[in-house]
């Protein structure tokens, strides 16, 4: 079986004709290409666009997906996209789609526009994968659904400590009729799953096709910052709509996490990692670490680079030590501390400094010198014969 | 013919000129002061309306992930996985600090180069902050890698790139948030012959809007021969339009 292995070979090779491949399509965005609520022979037009930003042509596809391509046609479905900023390196696209008198089904129907890059030749080698890039953008057409249907999503502002946390649910009528009283209750809790506290939001009414906003407001003073999840049921005349948002109150803050350091040879310089993480929403400038080290009246303090501490994110800084100036081998206290906003977090650990550890010289150096203490012997052997000899002679 | 003198020439010049002095001066006699601008503001205050399109956009910055060659000899045989980054084991079964696979994960555009299998890199170079990261093969894992005594894998996984590895954009140091706000799939998932997500809101923002695609390949102990693949990388917005 072995055997048969042995002479088995593999390639495996993601290959593409370029080096880099890049492919856009617009214009995006729920402006640009809004959702649509169905009525029958609906015709709707959009002016699109396909655009290369390399600097070589290449070819590209268009194609239509979703659940109504037969009512909908592109002006171009095949075409070659020029070097960018070179004329036809924008394509103009006509995308048109005209609705049926009916859709049978409520519900969402998508409509993707999709632009792909078309692989050009085979892979110059056995083995080879080759690749495309593809964009594409959609929207949905609505069909009402019959009676009261409550499509709904929440946004949530100021998300700090000590301060009011404003919730807003967007809601939307997907149903046919109108909804006599619509109202949210948002149950909070942290990342443990532990209940903190229920919110009801103002009661709407919301005609067919309408979207409102209901809001809710949460004055989070005395809670810590951290991860939370608000789990919302909106009930509308008698039906229930579910659904969890996870979410984070952010604070000012930062906080150190650990400090780790191996122990470090005497007389050399080693490094001390300082782990911390970010409470705040937003950046924080300037952030440094400082480290001191002391034992027996020996007194040292190193200063990180100074970073930007991103939200939520973990990051460590470096700092150096060189231990020729220190009190030798033993054990070290220290101190590190965080300093950023004109706030500071320290965290004391210990660190240790270790005897040099003996190294066996590295095998061929010691041939080497072993050579070379034979190669001198035999010299002064050989160069004592001659004198030997040469004496002898000179005696004869 | 007969010539023309200079004199002529000049007499002619400066009746030129005095027909061009009386007509200025009876074009401004005619005109009425104060000096009255048709189609000027009423008020002192201009608005300019500037239309700014988005557009949906995406860069393989590395598209090429090379395995190299080797041979299925997994210690006490089974199955083989080798892959893309960090931990990633050679061709015949040991760590992975050998010639393949030995995986600094990289965050250049380089590739090709030392011994290292370097996964895909995707950028979002448009300015569509949702856009949405797919990724599809044309072969399942049989039909690409093949074997019987074994399932073969054929998987992907999604990592951030500049929060970890620095930004790759001129004027963009140190490190910044995850380029991929919601949805990053970074567990081993099957690579399926119709799209799957790898992210579902990749960002726009320069410094911060690339994630690296990971690749992973169990070999059955009884594959071989030469294979190929296309994998294609897709950005939609929304996720279902790829």
């Amino acid at each position: 079986m072995l055997k048969e292995i042995s002479i088995s070979t593999f390639f495996f090779i993601f290959l593409f004709s370029f080096s880099v491949y890049s492919l856009g399509i617009g214009p995006s965005g729920p402006i640009s290409m809004p959702d649509v609520n169905f009525e029958p022979n609906l015709a709707i037009e959009r002016n699109m666009f396909v655009i290369n930003d390399q600097d070589y042509p290449f070819p590209v596809e268009m194609e239509l997906g979703g659940n109504l391509t037969e009512y909908a046609t592109l002006s171009e479905y095949n075409f070659t996209l020029a070097p960018k900023d070179e004329p036809g390196s924008v394509k103009p696209i006509k995308f048109t789609l005209t609705l049926p008198e009916k859709l049978e089904k409520p519900g969402a129907y998508l409509v993707a526009i999709r632009a792909a890059q078309v692989v050009g030749g085979v892979p110059s080698q056995a083995g080879a994968l080759g690749g495309k890039v593809k964009v594409a953008l959609g929207f949905y057409v609505h069909v009402p659904y019959p009676g009261k249907y409550l499509e709904a999503d929440m946004r949530i502002e100021n998300t700090e400590v000590n301060k009011t946390i404003l919730f807003i649910i967007d809601a939307i009528n997907r149903g046919n009729e109108t909804i006599g009283t619509a109202q949210g209750t948002i149950r909070i809790y942290d990342a443990a799953g532990k209940f903190i506290v229920a919110l009801k939001t103002d009661a709407k009414s919301v005609a067919s096709k309408e979207q409102v906003e209901m809001k809710a407001e949460w004055p989070a003073f005395g809670i810590s910052p951290g991860e939370y999840y608000a789990a919302v049921g909106i009930d509308y005349d008698g039906f229930k709509t579910t659904f969890q948002k996870g979410f984070r109150i952010g604070s000012p803050t930062a906080k150190i996490l650990n400090v780790s350091a191996e122990p470090i040879v005497n007389g050399t310089i080693g490094t001390i990692e300082t782990e911390v993480i970010s409470y705040w929403n937003k950046n924080i400038e300037d952030a440094y670490v400082t480290v001191t080290v002391s034992k027996d009246g020996y007194d040292l303090t190193t200063k990180s680079p100074s970073i930007v501490l991103n939200p939520w994110k973990k990051i460590k800084f470096t700092n150096f030590w060189d231990t020729s100036n220190a009190k030798g081998p033993g054990e070290y206290q220290g101190i590190a501390t965080l300093h950023y906003m004109n706030k500071t977090d320290s965290m004391e650990f210990t660190l240790i400094v270790k005897e040099p550890e003996f190294v066996f010289p590295d095998i061929t150096l010691l041939l080497v010198i072993i050579l070379i203490i034979i190669f001198a012997v035999m010299v002064l052997y050989t160069a004592r014969r001659r004198k030997r000899k040469y004496i002898q002679k000179k005696l004869a | 013919m007969a010539e023309i003198s200079n004199n002529l020439i000049a007499g002619l010049l400066i009746v030129a000129i005095l027909i061009s002095i009386v007509g200025l001066a009876n074009t401004l006699t005619l005109m009425q002061y104060p000096v009255k601008y048709t189609g000027a503001a009423t008020t002192g205050a201009g608005k300019a309306n500037v239309t700014i399109e988005s557009a949906l956009s995406i860069k393989l910055l590395r598209n090429e992930s090379w395995f190299g060659s080797g041979y299925p000899n997994s210690q006490g045989g089974g199955i083989l996985e080798i892959w893309s980054n960090n931990t990633a084991p050679n061709w015949d079964g040991t760590a992975g600090t050998g010639s393949f696979n030995n995986g600094s994960e990289g965050n250049g555009t380089d590739y090709n180069t030392g011994t290292h299998v370097y996964p895909f890199v995707v950028e979002n170079n448009g300015n569509d902050p949702d856009t949405c990261i797919k990724v599809y093969a044309d072969k399942t894992a049989q039909q690409f890698i093949g074997g019987a005594a074994q399932t073969p894998e054929f998987r992907f996984a999604g990592k951030n790139n500049e929060s970890a590895w620095g930004g790759t954009n001129p004027g963009c140091s140190g490190s910044y948030p995850d380029a991929c706000t919601s949805g990053l799939v970074q567990t081993w998932t099957d690579m399926g012959t119709s799209s799957t997500t790898v992210c579902t809101n990749l960002n726009s923002s320069q410094c911060s809007d690339e994630i690296r695609i990971h690749f992973l390949l169990g070999i059955p102990e009884d594959a071989a021969g030469s294979k190929t693949a296309t994998v294609t990388v897709a950005g939609c917005n929304p996720c279902g339009a790829c």
